[in-house]
């Protein structure tokens, strides 16, 4: 338990995360409404060949949130989020986040501006321990402002690893090595590094597949906990997990957004069961 | 502190000091050729940032080590510049090379990154010999001049095989502790990071191809300062050192003693050159036994020497 804590005592050095801590889970506190607009797309668009993947894509996403992507196979909801991240640049569109245009930033600029994604196949550094994986993501939180040869504390570093590492529940594998983790734990992982990077946005492409049903409840109370701190973004198939912690869910069928709305709108919008429900 | 913490330390301290030790029991003629052999180990260490570390396997590293002993070289020969000057400028010169090939070459990975560093490395050994009015080509130039430096009240006189062996094993001890605190800092896990998987560097927000290009500067000028060293040791610069030959050798020490273990390159560049030495003394195939050997490396030990007695026994060996 003092791990935790010394996490929420790092929190606190970065501006605008106290009233996160303060408020106790996603949905509670202000008016979803009334938060500050965090990530807005206009007009997005992404092309492969003929293919129009992401299709003039409108988007917007209030600080606090925890809002679901969701949609059947192929709707472009991957290329979404990875044209938020970074990781594709769009044929069209903009992308504003916290009001800055970060629609050219490279990937690792917007890492730095707080964007993090933890990716859809699992996508860690095996030959490495679990510690030093999350370690990377921790150092990388602790130098933007330093560079290359910026001087770390050691001290601090280990204990924002361990933070991360006990929020997932990782914290007595640390040591192992991390291609001999059960597939579940490496989930677990790509979340505890999402979490050291100690981000705005915390995008989540898909965390629940491969898992149990057990590791999936556990899975959701760890979302909730994060959801304390940061927005998240997630893009997730297993309805149960969707209504369980989203507070917001987009509807993404051909590249375009179908239908947007709270749980209960979603569920009950004909077009999104005929889209996707349905089955 | 520990005893175990030490141990990474302490075992970098040992290899120098036996290297120091050494030179009291060794003949004249395996001093001297152990001098040799310490030159071109710093060559490997630093060719060792760049390919074990950091996962780029450059085929054209003769290319900076052949400008540091260029650099280091011509300067001396033709404008008398006194050993020091010639030192700082061979270093800077290497620096500068290697931060300009290194913006070019990254742009590309992989094969291409193997191919435009072997033909940046052609154009260098093509250079030499086009100049050949200046450079003497493959007979190359023996350095006039002074051959002693007057330090701190010291004047060592590097005609003496005592003073160019304990020179050679500090510039070698010197490449060894930068890399050594290189790999040990935060700057040198994300260069391991970046070697074994750098899409996921670049989401953990870190920008790889600077990290790259400093891993590549590091790498081109300690293996340019081995060139340097070089040159100003012996007195001699030849067209032969900027050929593909030494670039396989510095990829050849590399592998046999470890890639990614900072005293890797030092014993692969031992056995490697020491076994040389021996067969040649036998055959004339002795190229042959050198081939049988690496094949027998990579069946049995592709991690090399070090790299395999981390993974079974020893895995603080940084």
């Amino acid at each position: 338990m003092d791990s935790v804590t010394c996490f929420e005592e790092v929190d606190t050095s970065r501006p605008g995360r106290l009233q996160h801590i303060e408020r106790s889970a996603a949905g509670s506190g202000p008016h979803l409404a009334d938060r500050p607009l965090l990530l807005e797309t206009s007009g997005l668009e992404r092309h492969f060949g003929g293919l129009n993947a992401v299709d003039g894509v409108d988007f917007a996403l209030r600080e606090g949130e925890v809002r679901a992507i969701i949609g059947p196979n192929g709707a472009g909801k991957t290329t979404f989020v990875s044209l938020l991240c970074g990781r594709l640049t769009p044929s069209a569109g903009s992308i504003q986040f916290r009001g800055e245009d970060v629609t050219r930033l490279p990937a690792y600029r917007r890492v730095g501006r707080g964007i993090a994604y933890t990716f859809q196949i699992t996508n860690v550094f095996g030959n490495l321990s679990v510690f030093d994986n999350v370690m990377l993501a921790a150092q990388s939180c602790m130098r933007r402002r330093g560079g290359f040869f910026a001087r770390i504390d050691r001290a601090e570093l280990e204990c924002r690893v361990t933070a991360a590492l006990s929020a997932v529940g990782l914290d007595s594998r640390a040591a192992l090595k991390t291609g001999e983790l059960a597939y579940g734990h490496q989930r677990l992982l790509e979340v505890a590094m999402g979490l050291a990077l100690e981000p705005s946005l915390l995008i989540l492409d898909e965390p629940t597949q491969g898992l149990s049903d057990s590791e999936i409840d556990e899975f959701c109370t760890l979302i909730k906990r994060i959801a304390a701190n940061a927005t998240i973004l997630l893009i997730e198939h297993n309805m149960h997990v969707v209504m369980q912690l989203a507070s917001r869910i987009t509807v993404m069928n051909r590249g375009k957004i179908l239908a947007e709305g709270d749980p209960e709108e979603i569920r009950c919008n004909p077009e999104v069961q005929a889209a996707y429900l349905a089955a | 502190m520990t005893l175990r913490a030490l141990r990474p330390a302490g075992l970098h301290v040992v290899a120098v000091l036996i290297l120091f030790g050494l030179q009291f029991v060794l003949s004249d003629y395996e001093k001297l050729s152990l001098t040799r052999i310490m030159v071109l180990a710093m060559y490997a260490v630093g060719y060792n940032v760049l390919f074990g570390y950091t996962g780029l396997l450059s085929l054209g590293h003769a290319l900076f080590f052949a400008t540091g002993l260029y650099a280091a070289g011509l300067t001396t020969y033709y404008f008398g510049f006194t050993l020091p000057e010639a030192f700082l400028f061979g270093v800077a010169v290497s620096a500068l090379v290697s931060l300009i090939i290194g913006f070019v070459a990254l742009r590309t990975s992989g094969v291409s990154f193997m191919i435009v560093t072997l033909m940046f490395a052609q154009v260098g050994y093509l250079l030499t010999s086009y100049f050949i009015e200046y450079t003497q080509g493959d007979a190359g130039l023996s350095l006039t001049g002074s051959r002693r430096i007057d330090f701190a009240g010291m004047s060592l006189d590097l005609g003496e095989p005592a003073v160019r062996y304990n020179l050679a094993l500090l510039f070698l001890a010197l490449a060894l502790l930068v890399v050594y605190s290189l790999v040990r800092r935060p700057g040198g896990r994300v260069l391991v990071a970046i070697r074994e998987n750098e899409d996921r560097t670049l989401m953990l927000g870190y920008n790889s191809f600077a990290n790259k290009l400093w891993a590549f500067v590091i790498s081109g000028t300690i293996s340019g300062t081995a060139g340097v060293v070089f040159a100003l040791l012996f007195g001699y610069v030849g067209s032969s050192f900027a050929s593909i030959q030494y670039s396989i050798d510095a990829l050849l020490y590399t592998l046999l003693g470890g890639a990614g273990t900072v005293l890797g390159p030092v014993l692969g560049a031992a056995l490697m050159i020491v076994l040389i030495d021996k067969l040649s003394e036998f055959t004339v195939a002795y190229l042959l036994f050198v081939g049988v050997a690496l094949i027998a490396l990579t069946l049995w030990f592709p991690r090399g020497i070090l790299g395999t007695i981390r993974e079974r026994w020893a895995p603080w060996i940084p």
